[in-house]
């Protein structure tokens, strides 16, 4: 039997987003993005009205004008792709200044900063990056540091975004900034993920890519914990396993380079996500976006079920919901009962937030370059 | 010696070559510049050719033009380049 990639899409919609997804990574079959094309103005009026929600309509204009096939879609979608194809790929270059922005003020202060999710996609793939519609710049500084750098960026002029609050206590990252000037907002995280593991520890390890746009070499994770990141966060977090965007990103990190898969399982474990970062890589490869090893995949009666849905990536959680997928991905007894708690409005009451807590230096208590 | 302003960026999109300020708001659509082959050119030649003379002679090269029709095209793009503030003149 041969392998058919949409056997998991039903959704004409959610077809095409995964026709575009595939033909961007250069592995649709010849004619599989124009078999995918809406057929009408009525079905381009509902692809449009859902598109952009999966983040594929800046790739949508690209993989169009690659293929030659812009004579089949109305003029009007096609003045629309472009201003959206423009738009995001405008955001991007700002959001790329404002991470050069981060890494100029903390930097020099002896903070280790590490570009990760978008931010690291884009020092990493900037021609991907510029088709991947994103909302902010996220920045890793490891452990307590990233207080010290948060209240270091507000003394240069960055501002919070909104007024802190205890949602913020219990997430893994400070406060939001708003960078000055361009208005892009900066999360500095603590850890990568949401996660009830402490997971204070720097990457595993990272390189320094060097860029034109950038004054001074961007640190990024080990390509294979930006993949554990990317995962964990679509199953641990607010999204969802099937959300295509995410699933995008994991597949283009690991047709990067050789991937080590055991590194990726050993690093999805430490956090007790295996099997949440197994159900999004099972969707990489049901999807046949990269080759993905049975180690790091759920079985082949659980991928025999596997349906990708478009509400997925669409429709708001409810506090059950939002409990149920993060139980759902995690690993360990207890941690379903402290992911539980952790979604609960209250439980981010009880204990102080971190961004609050005063440290008893002002100084970073790390090592410039370490680690490179 | 033209310069050009390292707040504007250009990017790639689907052939179409756009020209972003990167210290204003991403979603202003308004601020930003398309250019076409000529001007995609001329932006990148900005950085090693340094005055429109050198310019005007790298466009007449390369799309084939008389020297003083390019010099020509060149201040006119220049001084539109100037007065958005993409690049500066030392």
């Amino acid at each position: 039997m041969s392998f058919d990639p949409y056997r998991v899409v039903s959704d004409p919609t959610a077809r095409l987003a995964v026709a575009v997804i595939r033909e961007t990574l250069g592995v649709a079959a010849e004619g599989e993005l124009g078999h995918a094309l809406p057929r009408d103005a009525h079905a381009w009026a509902d692809a449009m009205a859902r598109l952009p929600r999966a983040g594929v309509t800046p790739a949508l204009h690209t993989t169009l004008a690659a293929r030659e096939l812009q004579a089949q879609v109305p003029l009007q979608v096609l003045e629309r792709l472009r201003r959206m194809a423009i738009a995001a790929a405008a955001a991007e270059a700002v959001r790329f200044s404002a991470l050069g922005g981060v890494l100029e003020t903390l930097e020099p202060s002896g903070f280790e900063v590490f570009a990760i999710k978008g931010a690291a996609l884009s020092v990493l793939m900037p021609a991907y990056a510029q088709l991947r519609p994103a909302a902010d710049v996220d920045v890793w500084v490891p452990g307590r540091a990233a207080n010290d750098a948060n209240r270091l960026l507000q003394e240069r002029g960055y501002k919070l975004r909104d007024a802190e609050s205890a949602e913020d206590a219990r997430k893994c990252h400070c406060p939001p900034l708003v960078s000055p000037g361009d208005g892009t907002v900066i999360e500095v995280h603590r850890r990568p993920w949401l996660s009830p593991h402490q997971a204070d520890a720097p990457p595993c390890a990272h390189t320094r890519v060097h860029h034109e746009q950038l004054n001074r070499p961007a640190r990024v994770p080990a390509t294979e914990q930006l993949i554990v990141i990317q995962a964990a966060h679509a199953a641990v977090g607010d999204t969802a396993p099937g959300n295509l965007r995410t699933i995008w990103d994991v597949a283009a990190l690991a047709r990067l380079g050789r991937t080590d898969w055991a590194l990726v399982a050993e690093l999805a474990a430490r956090i007790g996500s295996l099997r949440g970062v197994k159900a999004v890589l099972s969707r990489v490869a049901l999807l046949g976006l990269a080759e993905v090893p049975a180690q790091v995949r759920i079985s082949p009666r659980a991928e025999a079920r596997v349906r990708l849905t478009w509400a997925d990536n669409s429709r708001p959680r409810s506090t059950i919901s939002r409990i149920w997928r993060r139980c759902a991905a995690l690993d360990g007894p207890t941690d379903w009962l402290r992911t539980g708690l952790l979604a609960l409005p209250l439980a981010g009451r009880r204990s102080p937030a971190p961004a609050r807590r005063r440290t008893a230096s002002s100084q970073p208590a790390h090592t410039p370059g370490k680690g490179e | 010696m033209l310069k050009p302003n390292p707040d504007f960026v250009s990017r790639e999109v689907a052939g179409e070559m756009i020209l972003v300020p990167v210290t204003h708001q991403a979603a202003d659509l308004e601020s930003l510049f398309t250019l076409n082959q000529v001007g995609a050119f001329i932006w990148a030649a900005l950085e090693e050719a340094g005055s429109e003379e050198q310019l005007g002679r790298a466009v007449a090269a390369e799309f084939e033009v008389a020297q003083e029709q390019a010099l020509a095209d060149v201040r006119e793009f220049v001084a539109q380049l100037e007065e958005i503030g993409a690049v500066t003149r030392t």
